[in-house]
């Protein structure tokens, strides 16, 4: 019987993060399309934030589906800490291909940023939430993350925070998944 | 906390197995990944996000944080249903920080109960089922506008949430079985 531990994790989590890596982009994506193309209503739960908190719902299954795709590729026989080792190699995938897709698409589409930025700013504008003593600050803060969009640092820092979010909540997914999904290795005689 | 000695040593997860129970006793009866890694991250997932109004002093220095940057992919931020301290939003909305607060005390205190867990499992995936439909048919509700929960309504939402999720993982972690 061939050990657990030679197999490769990085199949299963390499196709799990590449399609979450997609799907969360996606969301972000549309969410920010939802406000480019709203009529601005002060009301902030816009397209992008409504994005982040189902990105939050999605993401969490990275982890599941590639423990999905590790049992179907080897058997069910594994221990959660592989699991926890596949959803944290999923999230790792997801962060960059989420990260890829998000610096690739306003290149595509050449007024996205410029778009979004406008809609963010003309909420926060007209927002009644708002104190108005914060407003010109915060309307400063999207103004100045928006110009440092291509920055090696924005790109960094999304990425490492990508990886720390999305690496961690699927290493509690895959381990559940795996327990719950997963079989305990049988014992060599 | 329950000192049972009568389980089996069947370890079926590749992790030591022992004779108590207790995240504070031996560290036998659970997984080290429950020590190494899923109790340090959810503490520093509850730590991060707290820590917003301690290092802070305005919105503008809030939204450039790394806290408010951690979380921006996981949750909305929304300001309004954000708790605040002296005027400095947590890094969290109220539902998540509820999540992320429970998180870890719970892994904790139910790490003690973990024999009396495993035989209530079938009941504790359903309770988990139950706290995620509850989450989301408030969250759909509030975001479609069919009702606006109140901030407390959106805490205890996610402390719901995060003890069943407390639990769900002290069970995936247990690596005895009860004789």
């Amino acid at each position: 019987m061939e050990p657990v531990e030679s197999k490769s994790y990085w199949n299963a989590s390499a196709k799990a993060g590449v399609v979450f890596g997609f799907v969360v982009f996606l969301i972000s994506t549309i969410g920010s399309y939802i406000t480019i193309h709203s009529e601005p209503t002060g009301n902030l739960l816009s397209g992008t934030i409504l994005a982040s908190g189902l990105g939050c719902l999605v993401a969490i299954f990275g982890g599941v589906l590639a423990v999905k795709f590790y049992i179907n590729e080897y058997g069910p026989e594994m221990k959660i800490g592989q699991g926890a080792v596949i959803g944290l190699l999923a999230g790792v995938v997801m962060a960059v291909v989420s990260q890829i897709l998000g610096l690739i698409w306003p290149v595509i589409d050449g007024a996205f940023i410029e778009n979004l930025q406008a809609a963010l700013i003309t909420n926060i504008e007209i927002s009644e939430q708002i104190p108005a003593a914060q407003k010109e600050d915060m309307i400063d803060a999207i103004y100045a993350q928006f110009q440092n969009y291509y920055s090696l640092g924005n790109i960094l820092q999304g990425f490492l925070m990508g990886v720390v979010t999305y690496g961690l909540l699927n290493v509690l997914s895959g381990l559940l998944a795996a327990k719950f999904m997963g079989r305990n290795p049988q014992p060599e005689l | 906390m329950t000192g049972n000695r009568n389980f089996s040593t069947e370890n079926g997860n590749g992790a030591r197995t022992g004779t108590r129970d207790g995240i504070f006793s031996t560290g036998a009866g659970f997984h080290p990944l429950l020590y190494y890694v899923v109790l340090p991250v959810t503490l520093l997932f509850a730590a991060v996000a707290w820590s917003p109004p301690f290092f802070h002093s305005s919105i503008l220095e809030w939204h450039e944080s790394w806290q408010r940057m951690l979380f921006s992919r996981v949750c909305h931020q929304q300001l309004d249903r954000t708790f605040a301290v002296q005027g400095i939003p947590l890094a969290v909305c109220s539902r998540c920080i509820g999540i992320y607060s429970v998180l870890p005390v719970a892994l904790v205190i139910f790490s003690f109960f973990s024999t009396v867990l495993n035989i209530a499992k079938s009941y504790i995936v359903t309770l988990f089922v139950l706290a995620s439909l509850i989450v989301i048919v408030d969250g759909a509700a509030n975001l479609f506008q069919l009702w606006q929960s109140s901030d407390l309504i959106r805490v205890l939402t996610g402390v719901f949430w995060g003890l069943a999720t407390a639990l769900l993982l002290v069970i995936a972690l247990t690596t005895h079985r009860v004789s």
